[in-house]
């Protein structure tokens, strides 16, 4: 039976810990209710941007452009790894790392080597610890995302494709689908790979551009990369939000359960000890 | 879209400016500034940086400040895909003298060499349209 000091200390301890997990609590639900409104008041023009992106390689031909041909000679490839900076997010980061960690090996199997680049502290801890080679390290990168920030990201991304000698940019990031699911995805930004532009049937194909298609085509595609990495920053902050605030609840629940659980024991001793004495007691008054 | 109006959508990354229906919409194109109108064929531009009309429905029209982005003209209406939109209240007009100065400096260039010419002037001209767009609104006032 532990000294009921003990317990009673560990009672204050835990108590401590509910009230500070609960506060990150309220506090990652605030920033996520932010987060997840910029998810949504980005989807728009991501969404337009796809329907102009589709209408302007129907209609701009076959031709490769600097940022669309596919390259494969040079077996080095760029994985972007885009995590939080701090943990107390659950299996978020641990979650993106395994998926990443896969995809890495297989491309190894295949024999292409793999640089990385870290947006998040945690991403560049994790590249050092498994002995990725790391080119660059950011942090509060997806910390109140915004599209300045995004158009250098993706500029700076854009001028190592072209001048690192890479065949590919990966981008691997946590994809928000709501509070409580969130799925680490690794997607392909460079060489872009247009969506297949179908034919619909009462959309017309001869649409003026202006300056013309060809020329039209390459700022298209930048701004594209920029959108993508404007997104990614998006649903990676809405996604560490949602999922700190899911783990922060559900250790203010466990927090709960062991104060339960301790005010039992502790009561328990206590009353444990008062019949102690009440025995000790009477047996002392028959003795006489 | 019917002949007598324009469905209007002017977007930035970060949020959705205007929704609704217009009368006509000015843009200052790559190649110069335009007017879309209603029955406009379909159409994708790049834009530049400088001052959008908006004469929206029932309203009188309003003059917002832009750069970069597309436009996208097609059946169902006018997209404006836009980097930045701002409203003349919105516009920071101290931010926008400082910039406007530091790209003059730029471009004189007393001090600094291989400085990146084409980037100065884009700077000089979105600070210039911002000054002079929320330099007309202040008269009206």
């Amino acid at each position: 039976m532990p000294n009921l000091k003990d317990i009673k200390r560990r009672l204050v301890s835990v108590k401590n810990t509910q009230k500070i997990t609960h506060a990150m609590k309220l506090v990652s639900a605030a920033k996520f209710a932010r987060a997840n409104h910029a998810v949504i008041a980005a989807r728009p023009y991501s969404n337009g941007f796809e329907q102009m992106v589709e209408k302007v390689v129907l209609a701009g031909g076959e031709t490769p452009t600097r940022l669309t041909e596919a390259r494969g000679q040079n077996k080095r490839e760029l994985l972007v790894l885009v995590s939080t900076d701090r943990g107390l997010c659950g299996s978020l980061n641990s979650g993106l790392f395994k998926v990443a960690t896969r995809f890495v090996t297989e491309k190894a199997n295949a024999g292409i080597a793999m640089d990385t680049i870290a947006w998040g502290r945690r991403a560049g801890m994790f590249c050092r610890r498994v002995k990725w080679k790391l080119l660059l390290e950011k942090e509060k990168v997806t910390d109140k995302p915004k599209y300045p920030v995004a158009r250098g990201l993706a500029e700076e991304l854009v001028t190592m494709y072209m001048t690192g000698g890479y065949d590919a940019v990966h981008v691997a990031f946590v994809e928000f689908k709501s509070a409580l699911s969130q799925v680490p995805v690794i997607k392909q930004l460079l060489p872009v790979v247009p969506k297949e532009a179908t034919k619909k049937p009462g959309v017309p194909t001869h649409i003026l551009m202006e300056p013309v298609a060809a020329k039209l085509i390459e700022p298209v595609l930048e701004r594209l990369i920029v959108a993508q990495v404007f997104r990614v920053l998006l649903e990676a902050a809405a996604s560490e939000h949602g999922a700190r605030m899911t783990s922060m609840d559900s250790a203010t629940k466990n927090a709960k359960e062991v104060v339960k659980k301790l005010t039992l024991q502790y009561n328990r001793g206590r009353q444990a000890a008062i019949t102690k004495e009440l025995i000790e007691i009477t047996s002392g008054a028959a003795a006489l | 879209m019917s002949q007598g109006e324009l469905t209007v959508k002017i977007l930035s990354p970060e949020r959705i400016l205007f929704r609704g229906t217009a009368k006509s919409l000015g843009l200052p194109g790559m190649l110069g500034y335009m007017t879309l109108l209603p029955g406009h064929a379909p159409m994708v531009a790049e834009l530049d940086s400088g001052v959008m009309t908006l004469e929206a429905d029932g309203m009188a029209a309003e003059k917002l400040f832009v750069t970069g982005g597309f436009v996208d003209v097609s059946g169902e209406g006018v997209t404006v895909l836009a980097d930045v939109v701002e409203k003349t209240a919105e516009i920071n007009i101290e931010r926008a003298k400082k910039a406007l100065g530091r790209a003059e400096e730029r471009l004189t260039g007393h001090k600094v060499q291989g400085i990146d010419v084409p980037r100065a002037l884009s700077a000089k001209k979105r600070a210039a349209h911002r000054i002079e767009l929320a330099g007309t609104t202040k008269h009206l006032h």
